[in-house]
């Protein structure tokens, strides 16, 4: 366990820590203590949740729980796969982090007892909390697509969390003759950032229509309609002749793969693949389920404005895992939300009560290089729900000119930048 | 009209229990929407499908408003005999698509 | 800033996304952002 945490003094239980614990608590401590809060999952919610925990008030004794010592980032993840960026521009660490104030240690959080306030992490060590928060990201559900499991996914690469799946992929595609069709399946929602499955095809065929002018790419959607979806169609027809969109109407449903032959199946056709990308369906990090905070789709239900959970007061749940009315599972937003959380539990263990809060999601996709397009939504609270602000937001102009999009791929950039350096630089 | 999706398999046992599975895609015309002039658009949906195996029914469904736009049915049925399966989607406006596919039984 | 985040809403300032961000917020709001930055120097 590393420790780069201040000393602290023990927090004494008391009966009102269990019962009251719901939205605006009494405070709770003695003088002088100070109140500890565990974060668990050091991504995108959660180290964002940590820093700014301590930013919102130094008071506070903040651990963050996260098994890697190195944090590999999704967004840009699809460029790699293509071949157009280094995996270690996705690469982050958490001295900055620590130098913070924030106690990091590199363990996986194994349990929580919600009653006790405690939570376990694999090496047997229980951390205590007034308030916990759960940020662990999406998991992929192994039992959902016949045939596609954890055996499967070394042969037939998700690529869906970034790191050795991501290079794993490229590595195919690289590997693969000229000539080879790709095979890509994207599952119905909700999922992770499904703008990036599509991002994702358009890179791909852009590394085929310039590496491997024989091969074409096979898209099978369990979806008709997605985000974004005349940009990406545009830039389609504009650019990649060799990538065909199999929708759920037109029979692409994924029902089926076979890892050992290669092939992926729909309800009508079974195709051959040479490599296959599978983003198979997914659920909350399985620490929200154990912490008894996921609900019966698998995914958490949470207050708008704490992002305590519905289902285990005193712990809240950010990021991909949380289902919150509109709030898209984008870095972007697991970021903002991260925010109003820190912001919300630095007043509620001091029985404050916190703010509004509204926030603005902008997600960026790729068709090519120089060639990008968003979809921008400010979120507000309304009678305990998420819900786009009228009349803002929206996606790039369809007629827009290839200038504009060669500055949004810029900007995508520089969003990626300034994300990375808030959380981790 | 439309375009559909069959997968019938092509070889059976006879008493075989088999899987059938169809799809159609179809412009979906709700019957709720209006149209620039505000006279309601005419509901155009997919209110039949039938199949018959050499002739005899063996499947039908009557569809209504909010099943799907692009109607995915699948059923099963015994391999009977070598044969055709026939398969037919009628719309509002009376328009029948029709769909085949053999069958060989052992 | 209040300007130029009222010239986004008004679609008079050349924007990729600030115009779609900016039309999210009301004038107290864009005055209250301002301030919060000008008190962060
Ligand atoms: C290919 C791809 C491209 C994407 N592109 C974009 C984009 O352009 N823009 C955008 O906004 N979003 C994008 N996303 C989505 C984005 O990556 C996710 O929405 C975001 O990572 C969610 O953040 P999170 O903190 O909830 O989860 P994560 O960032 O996945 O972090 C979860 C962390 O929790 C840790 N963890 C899990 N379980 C435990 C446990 N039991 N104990 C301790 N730690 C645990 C994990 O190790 C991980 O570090 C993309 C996603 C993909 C797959
Ligand atoms: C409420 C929050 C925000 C405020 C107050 C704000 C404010 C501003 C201001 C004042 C400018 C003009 C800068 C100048 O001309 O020097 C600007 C430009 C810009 N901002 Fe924001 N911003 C916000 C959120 C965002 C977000 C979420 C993004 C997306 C990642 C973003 C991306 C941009 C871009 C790309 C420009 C250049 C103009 C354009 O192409 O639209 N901003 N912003």
């Amino acid at each position: 366990m590393t420790a780069t945490r201040p000393t602290r003094r023990q927090f004494v239980t008391t009966a009102a820590a269990g019962a009251s614990a719901s939205l605006f608590p009494r405070p709770l401590l003695a003088q002088g203590s100070q109140p500890r809060i565990v974060v668990v999952g050091g991504g995108f919610a959660g180290a964002t949740a940590a820093r700014f925990l301590k930013r919102a008030d130094p008071r506070l004794d903040v651990t963050l729980v996260e098994p890697n010592p190195i944090f590999a980032a999704c967004p840009f993840s699809n460029e790699v796969i293509a071949g157009l960026r280094d995996m270690r521009a996705q690469l982050f660490g958490y001295d900055r982090i620590a130098a913070a104030g924030v106690a990091v240690v590199h363990q996986a959080a194994t349990a929580v007892d919600g009653r006790a306030r405690s939570v376990t992490l694999g090496n047997g060590t229980k951390l205590g909390y007034e308030r916990l928060i759960l940020a662990p990201g999406s998991d992929l559900r192994f039992d959902a697509l016949p045939g596609y499991d954890e055996g499967a996914a070394e042969r037939m690469p998700h690529a869906w969390k970034a790191g050795d799946q991501t290079l794993l992929l490229r590595r195919q595609l690289e590997a693969m003759e000229d000539g080879g069709t790709v095979v890509m399946a994207l599952p119905a929602l909700p999922y992770r950032c499904p703008p990036a499955s599509y991002e994702r095809a358009s890179l791909i065929a852009y590394y085929l229509k310039t590496r491997k002018p024989r091969s074409k790419l096979v898209v099978l959607d369990a979806k008709d309609t997605f985000s974004m979806q005349r940009l990406f169609e545009n830039a389609w027809q504009e650019l990649y002749p060799n990538l065909e969109w199999v929708p759920v109407s037109s029979g692409g449903n994924p029902t089926s793969v076979d890892a050992a032959a290669m092939t992926v199946s729909s309800d009508f056709d079974t195709y051959k693949a040479a490599v296959a990308n599978i983003i198979p369906p997914q659920k909350a990090g399985r620490i929200a389920e154990l912490a008894g905070t996921a609900d019966r789709t698998g995914w958490c239900p949470v207050d708008p404005v704490t992002f305590e959970s519905h289902l285990a007061p005193g712990i809240h749940v950010l990021g991909d895992a949380a289902i919150a009315g509109a709030v898209p599972k984008s870095a972007f937003a697991a970021n903002a939300v991260a925010k109003i959380c820190a912001a919300a539990v630095a007043k509620l263990v001091f029985g404050e009560r916190p703010a509004p809060p509204k926030f603005v999601n902008t997600c960026y996709s790729l068709a090519a290089p120089d060639y990008g397009f968003s979809i921008v939504g400010v979120y507000h609270p309304v009678n305990g729900q998420w819900l786009e602000v009228e009349g803002a937001g929206g996606v790039s102009p369809a007629d827009a000119p290839r200038m504009f999009r060669s500055q949004e791929a810029k900007f995508a950039n520089g969003w990626f930048n300034a994300i990375t350096s808030e959380i981790f630089g | 009209m439309a375009r559909t999706l069959i997968n019938v398999p092509p070889k059976a046992k006879r008493g075989q229990i088999i899987e059938i599975k169809t799809l159609i895609s179809h412009v979906m015309e709700t019957g709720y929407r209006r149209d620039e002039t505000g006279a309601p658009i005419p509901r155009d949906i997919i209110n039949l499908f039938v199949c018959s195996y050499n002739g005899t029914e063996i499947f039908r469904a009557d569809l209504h408003q909010a099943i799907a736009a692009n109607p995915f049915i699948t059923f099963f049925t015994v391999a009977t005999e070598t044969g055709t399966l026939e398969f037919r989607w009628t719309d509002d406006n009376g328009q029948v698509e029709k769909a085949s596919a053999r069958i060989t039984v052992e | 800033m209040v300007a130029a985040m009222q010239a986004y809403r008004g679609g008079q300032r050349p924007a990729t996304v600030m115009d779609r961000i900016a039309k999210g917020f009301s004038d107290d709001e864009i005055k209250a952002i301002a301030a919060w930055f000008a008190a962060q120097r």
